[in-house]
């Protein structure tokens, strides 16, 4: 029985002090971060459901490769809260691994297949991940383009289309579609820009690659040396 | 007596040539020879230091340390690779506290439970020579296993509780008992990181193993000794010593163990080999030596495999010392019998090495009980040859001696510390030189104990270290910057440096120089003692990436380091330096540059010409280090700033600047015939002025639209786009047909087709059928343009507005609603208006006799309609002006008339409304009348004239007219025009059919001739033939004038209070025939004015002004004014009479006179 009675005692002391532990904490967190720490407590992210659909691409034309999609979900690109941080649930490949995994289905339609554009087609997320990528890929052989539409991680459709272009050498400085991002995060000019669209293209003017961001700011081009 | 070397030569001849040749007068934060001695005071739980300057031979003031506890055992060693020194102590609880200095200052690493009460050092610190790792083994205060346990810190790493690793348990096989002493020694040579361990357990065995740089290990396959040496108690006293031969690297150990007063108790043991796996020898009795060894101590010469040994015993409490060839002791007995005794917790005999050139002295001192305690007794080794030496009298006084202390400046080797603390609770240091072969003693702590009240008069409360790494300043020699090369490093180089940004666009440089030391560590690369800066900013220590010695590197990574922290500073000349242990480095020149990383514009690398108030002309160039404004700086693009691209001076308009984004106006003075090319910035405000290209050729410029002409029209219709860059192929491959990716597309997604020419500037099209209004975009190679709005108008013409109806060709009579026109044609007319140009417009009327419908109804071709000439749209028309006028000519009847207007334009009739004039009813309501028939007169009659009037009267059938009579005295008379020789009664209205118009004032008895004449509604015109006479009645009428008065005025008449006077005329007769009247009035004036009048008015007719003559004085006047009506009673008339401004008048009087005639 006082065994009984000396157990319950210490649950409750522990309850209470766990209670105390936890208040003191929350106020300290609280008094030290101000008031909006708290409302960012309970703010939940966005999660973006999306209805996706599959692009009716007929030809390549030199305006697709330069035309981001400006069309999804617009992502702020320096979140201020957990209420700005958006989820993307599809969103499970990046910009570089859409193109890692469609390769090897562009190099069996063409052994010559190379790169001549990458584009989301889905939301984007600040880690570089989109939940829908269009590549496509050219031949010199074939005279012809190569669409591969990727859903999250998998090929949802992939043809044959109109195109002269057939495809560039990829740069050797790649970096990820995130950098990119993180690259217009570090400027204060974007602190409160929003991104609905990144597009991995080639500028033939001067023979570079480039990342194509679509903003809030307005069509952003960010070379890849 | 425990030795600590330095053994790197290398280093040596390093720091000396630096300090002799490089940095002569460098101020070092510390210098070789300099060191530092920590120690306890009594209940004070911080342990103090004490710097030891070598260059003045003193002591700095006393520091605290950290608070943690108060030492009795201290062991202090320094760091052969960094600015470092690691330091314990146990205090009287058995708390072994460990600490770290980094260079600056003092950090409590950990502490750990030792056991005892600080009356043996159950701990020992030692530094791999190479690595520069540190570890600490430490008692366990544990008996049977686990009797030690250690821990490590990698020399790579910084002080830091963190950067230990934890602790582990050491189970040495040939120990079981509680481990009192821990002892280390580490091989000195190069590139060995070497450490042996003896301890002696509480049951006065002794043993050892050796750390081979990562483990323990070989241990000896048995105790060395079971049985050493104590005072009273085991373990009690340190009664064994270890280290390590200098050039092979085997291990010496030596202990005491039994003996007596002639009987040798000194013994050692070696473990060959030079590694860790070196081979044991058994335990070998000392040769020569005739007295035990309670207390001893061993040092190695740090150039040789020689070392020294000296001990003294309890029992016989004589000196005996020893040299160890490397092979072979050579001892010396009894070399002073008159010690004082050991006892526990103290040591009595210290060795030591010193070197002056050629010359290598050994030295020893030891605790002679003659003479004074203020006295050192010491004496020399030259080979195998020992001396004893003069005592070395203290300048101060010295209690009994307790603990000795010999620590040799591992750099110079010439000069060593001997410190001691005595029964006082002293603490003294005494410095020794060798200089050639002469040895001068001298009071380093100026005369003074280091401490006075340390925490025991017994144990080892102190240890002093030299600093074995000197930290020299850093030398730069160059930099490499490995993403962009064209930035390196090169003499007096002003286009070097780097830019920063972040992944993708980070810079790497390699600095690459000497004596930067060894790393600090990541997350310590970046202090106040270690750091890369660039002028006034520092490198953040996540951008540090690599640091050796020799190299540096770090990266410009904005994610770590934003364009906002750095904040004005931009580089330049001598701004890169590395500060390493808190001396830095001369700078080298490093500008950083601007770097360009996106481009925010309407399409990806591509924007049109500005064009003011569209945005599509304005690009933001994202980066870093722009400067904060434009002066000094420029954006071009294409090569153009924004007056020229022949020979640009200035920049393109930017519209706002600062350090990380520029919004600049594409300029309007490229080419049109130029397509791609550059897009170059230069550094603004603040900055050094550093340009970047962002692009060489690949900037774009898109086309675009800047007029439409027309800007609106209809289908079918040729517009002209005229704008820039239109040709995006190239300037010589404007297109020749419209193509998928060469069209100029009109809203609702309609390509014109009908292709007609394409330049650079302007484009000619047909606006194609089914467009409508909207934006026309021209596509050119797939680029598109900006859009203008095109309005696509129907041709179809509106109502037409401002109908009218003439009666003449000259458009002058305008025939009122409803109105009649004696001829015909007459004429219609409008105005018309198109909605687009082009075309002809055509008037077109429909009229219909006052109740009849019309027939053209709806927007079709119409049979009825009659249509005059057409002029070209899209008006208005007025035709009125233009002869766009209708001509008819209908019958004799009343008629209604609606109106419309066909616009033929690009061959197509489009018809507008029909208007209806006169806003009336249709049918029904008359909108003109045709009436060409004059009236017809009949019965004329002069009826019966008076002797003054007659009254004429007439008929006119069939419409009304008109009344009009012209007479003449005369029978006959000829009319002819009536111009002057008749007179005309004025044509009167309304028309009636019965007329009647009395002729009045004729003259008595006279003969007169008329005729009628009567016009209708339309303007026909009847006149009454032949000529009809009258005659007035002859009579006796008398003729009479009457005088009529008026009132006198009695007061004056001014201009101000003129005379409105009233009067009424009662003539004598009935039926009067008045024939004039006329007022007179007369009274008397005065004027000053030069010509006075005076202003007579009668009722409301004509004023009349007269004349008076000018006056001096007063003088008389007489006005007659003549009436041409005036009311007969009960009418009343008004007299008005109103001098001028100057006149007067006085005495005012009036008469009418009125002369008339009567009928008796």
């Amino acid at each position: 029985m006082n065994t009984t009675y000396s157990s319950q005692k210490k649950i409750i002391t522990i309850a209470v002090a766990l209670l105390l532990i936890g208040g003191g904490l929350m106020a300290l967190w609280y008094y030290t971060r101000g008031g909006a720490a708290v409302v960012e407590l309970f703010e939940k992210p966005v999660v973006v459901e999306e209805r996706l659909a599959l692009p009716n691409t007929k030809e390549v034309t030199p305006a697709l490769s330069r035309g981001v999609n400006t069309q999804a979900y617009n992502t702020p690109l320096v979140p201020r809260s957990n209420g700005e941080r958006v989820i993307v649930p599809g969103a499970t490949l990046t910009l570089k691994e859409s193109y890692t995994k469609s390769f090897p289905l562009a190099y069996l339609w063409a052994p010559d297949a190379k790169l001549v554009l990458i584009k989301s087609l889905g939301a984007v997320t600040l880690d570089g991940t989109s939940s829908q990528w269009q590549i496509i890929y050219g031949s010199l052989l074939k005279k012809k383009g190569y669409e591969v539409v990727m859903q999250g991680d998998a090929v949802v459709s992939k043809k044959e289309v109109i195109s002269s272009n057939s495809g560039y050498d990829l740069p050797r400085n790649w970096y990820e579609a995130k950098d990119a991002i993180v690259s217009l995060q570090t400027l204060p000019q974007f602190s409160d820009a929003t991104i609905s669209g990144i597009n991995f293209f080639y500028n033939a003017d001067s023979g570079v690659w480039g990342y194509g961001i679509a903003t809030s700011r307005g069509s952003t081009a960010m070379p890849v040396r | 007596m425990t030795t600590r070397f330095v053994k790197k030569i290398s280093l040596l001849v390093a720091y000396s040539t630096a300090l002799l040749f490089a940095y002569p007068h460098t101020s070092f934060a510390v210098a070789q020879g300099d060191g530092k001695i920590l120690y306890s005071i009594s209940a004070n739980t911080t342990p103090q230091t004490r710097d030891f300057v070598s260059a003045t031979n003193t002591f700095n003031a006393a520091a605290g340390t950290v608070a943690g506890g108060t030492a009795l055992q201290a062991v202090l060693r320094a760091s052969p690779t960094r600015d470092e020194m690691v330091g314990g102590y146990v205090n009287s609880a058995g708390t072994l506290q460990v600490m770290c200095y980094n260079g600056t200052s003092w950090s409590n690493e950990w502490s750990v439970a030792v056991g005892g009460t600080g009356t043996t050092r159950r701990f020992d610190i030692s530094y791999e020579t190479t690595s520069g790792d540190a570890i600490v083994l430490y008692s366990t205060n544990t008996a049977t296993t686990n009797e030690l346990a250690y821990r490590t810190k990698l020399g790579s790493t910084a002080c830091g509780a963190a950067n230990w690793s934890g602790a582990t348990n050491l189970d040495p096989v040939r120990t079981s008992g509680v481990v009192q002493w821990v002892k280390l020694a580490w091989d000195r040579r190069a590139a060995q990181n070497l450490i042996t361990a003896i301890w002696a357990d509480a049951s006065s065995d002794l043993s050892a193993m050796v750390w081979s740089g990562s483990a323990w290990g070989n241990e000896p396959s048995a105790a060395l000794e079971t049985a050493l040496s104590v005072v009273a108690a085991a373990q009690d006293v340190e009664s064994f010593d270890v280290d390590y031969e200098s050039t092979s690297g085997d291990v010496m150990i030596a202990w005491g163990s039994g003996g007596s007063n002639g009987t040798n108790g000194a013994f050692y043991a070696t473990c060959t080999g030079g590694t860790s796996a070196c081979t044991w020898t058994g335990k070998t009795a000392m040769p020569t030596f005739l007295d035990d060894a309670t207390t001893l101590d061993i040092s190695a010469d740090p150039n040789s495999n020689q070392i020294l040994f000296g001990s003294i015993g309890k029992t016989g409490v004589d000196l005996q010392y020893g040299v160890w060839s490397g092979s072979a002791w050579t001892n010396t007995a009894n070399a002073d019998t008159s010690c004082s005794a050991p006892a526990a917790g103290t040591k009595m005999v210290a060795t030591g090495w010193l070197k002056s050139g050629v010359n290598t002295r050994g030295v020893l001192v030891y605790y002679d009980a003659s003479g004074t305690s203020s006295d050192i007794s010491w004496v020399t080794l030259s080979g195998t040859t020992w001396t004893a030496q003069t005592d070395f009298t203290s300048a101060n006084a010295i209690g009994i001696h307790k603990n000795y202390l010999i620590e040799i400046d591992p750099l110079t080797q010439d000069r060593m510390m001997f410190a001691l603390n005595d029964a006082n609770t002293d603490i003294h240091a005494k410095q020794l030189v060798l200089s050639g072969t002469t040895f001068t003693w001298s009071n380093s702590a100026g005369g003074g104990p280091i401490e006075a009240n340390t925490a025991s008069a017994v144990y080892k409360t102190f240890d002093f270290a030299y600093h074995r790494y000197i930290p020299v300043a850093p030398t730069l020699t160059t930099y490499t910057n490995s993403t962009e090369s064209g930035l390196n490093y090169a003499g007096s180089c002003t286009g070097c440096g780097a830019r920063i940004g972040s992944s993708g666009f980070l810079q790497t440089i390699v600095i690459a120089g000497t004596g930067f030391g060894p790393d600090p560590g990541a997350g310590n690369r970046s202090t106040a003692s270690n750091n890369i800066k660039v002028g006034a900013h520092q490198i953040p220590a996540a951008n540090v990436t690599a640091w050796s010695d020799t190299s540096i590197t770090i990266t410009t990574n904005t994610v770590n380091d934003s364009d906002a922290a750095w904040g004005t500073v931009f580089g330049g000349g001598a701004a890169l330096t590395v500060t390493a242990s808190s001396l830095t480095s001369a700078g080298l020149n490093f500008y950083i540059f601007p770097q360009v990383t996106s481009i925010t514009s309407l399409a990806l690398d591509a924007a049109r010409e500005y064009d003011s108030g569209d945005t599509d002309g304005v690009i933001t160039l994202n980066g870093t280090r722009f400067g904060t404004a434009v002066t000094g700086g420029y954006v071009r693009i294409l090569g153009c700033d924004s007056a020229t691209c022949s020979s640009p001076s200035g920049t393109a308009v930017t519209n706002s600047w600062t350090n990380t984004a520029i919004a600049v106006q594409v300029p309007a003075v490229i080419a049109d015939n130029v397509y791609t090319g550059s897009l170059v910035m230069q550094q603004g405000t603040g900055s050094n002025n550093k340009t970047h290209t962002y692009t060489a050729s690949g900037f774009r410029i898109l086309p675009r639209i800047t007029s439409l002409a027309p800007s609106s029209g209809s289908i079918g219709d040729s517009i002209t786009i005229n704008g820039n860059h239109f040709c995006q192929a190239g300037a010589g491959s404007c297109p020749v047909a419209f193509s998928g990716t060469n069209k100029v597309t009109f809203t609702s997604a309609v390509d014109a087709t009908v292709f007609t020419s394409w330049s650079n500037t302007a484009i000619a099209a047909v606006v194609p059928a089914t467009t409508v209004t909207g934006n026309v975009v021209v596509t050119s190679n797939s680029y598109t343009s900006n859009g203008s709005t095109f309005t696509v108008a129907d041709p179809t013409p509106g109502a037409p507005t401002s109908l009218n109806q003439f009666k003449n060709v000259g458009l002058t009579q305008s025939i009122a609603i409803g109105e009649p026109a004696s001829s015909t044609p007459i004429y219609l007319t409008m105005t018309m208006t198109a909605p687009v140009g082009g075309g002809t417009l055509y008037p077109q009327i429909e009229y219909k006799d006052t109740s009849t419908n019309f027939a053209c109804v709806g927007s079709g071709v119409c049979a009825s309609a009659v249509e005059g000439s057409g002029f070209a749209g899209a008006g208005p028309v007025d035709c009125t002006v233009s002869n766009c006028k209708i001509a008819i000519s209908p019958a004799d009847n009343t008629y209604h008339w609606q109106a419309r207007i066909r616009h033929n334009k690009n061959s197509t009739d489009y018809y507008g409304p029909w208007a209806s004039f006169g806003g009336n009813a249709d049918p029904g309501a008359t909108d003109f009348q045709i009436d060409t028939t004059p009236p017809v007169i009949t019965s004329v009659s002069a009826g019966t004239p008076g002797s003054n009037t007659a009254t004429i009267t007439w008929n006119t059938s069939g419409e009304i007219s008109s009344s009009q009579v012209q007479y003449a005295e005369g029978s006959p008379i000829t009319f002819g025009a009536c111009a002057g020789d008749c007179t005309t009664i004025t044509d009167t209205l309304p028309r009636v059919f019965s007329h009647s118009v009395t002729l009045t004032n004729l003259n008595s008895g006279t003969t007169y001739s008329f005729r009628v004449r009567s016009v209708d509604a339309a303007g026909n015109e009847s006149v009454s033939t032949p000529n009809i006479t009258f005659a007035t009645q002859s009579v006796t009428d008398p003729a009479k004038t009457t005088w009529f008065h008026i009132m006198g005025k009695t007061g004056t008449v001014t201009n101000a209070s003129p005379l409105s006077q009233s009067f009424s005329i009662s003539m004598p007769e009935n039926a009067t025939s008045t024939k004039s009247i006329f007022v007179q009035l007369g009274g008397v004036y005065v004027s000053a004015g030069a010509s006075p009048t005076v202003t007579v008015q009668v009722n409301s007719e004509a004023v009349k002004v007269y004349t008076l003559a000018p006056i001096a004085t007063t003088s008389t006047f007489k006005v007659l004014h003549q009436v041409l009506v005036v009311a007969i009673t009960p009418g009343t008339n008004t007299l008005t009479v109103t001098p001028d401004v100057n006149t007067t008048l006085y005495g005012l009087s009036g008469d009418i006179v009125v002369d008339y005639s009567y009928t008796p």
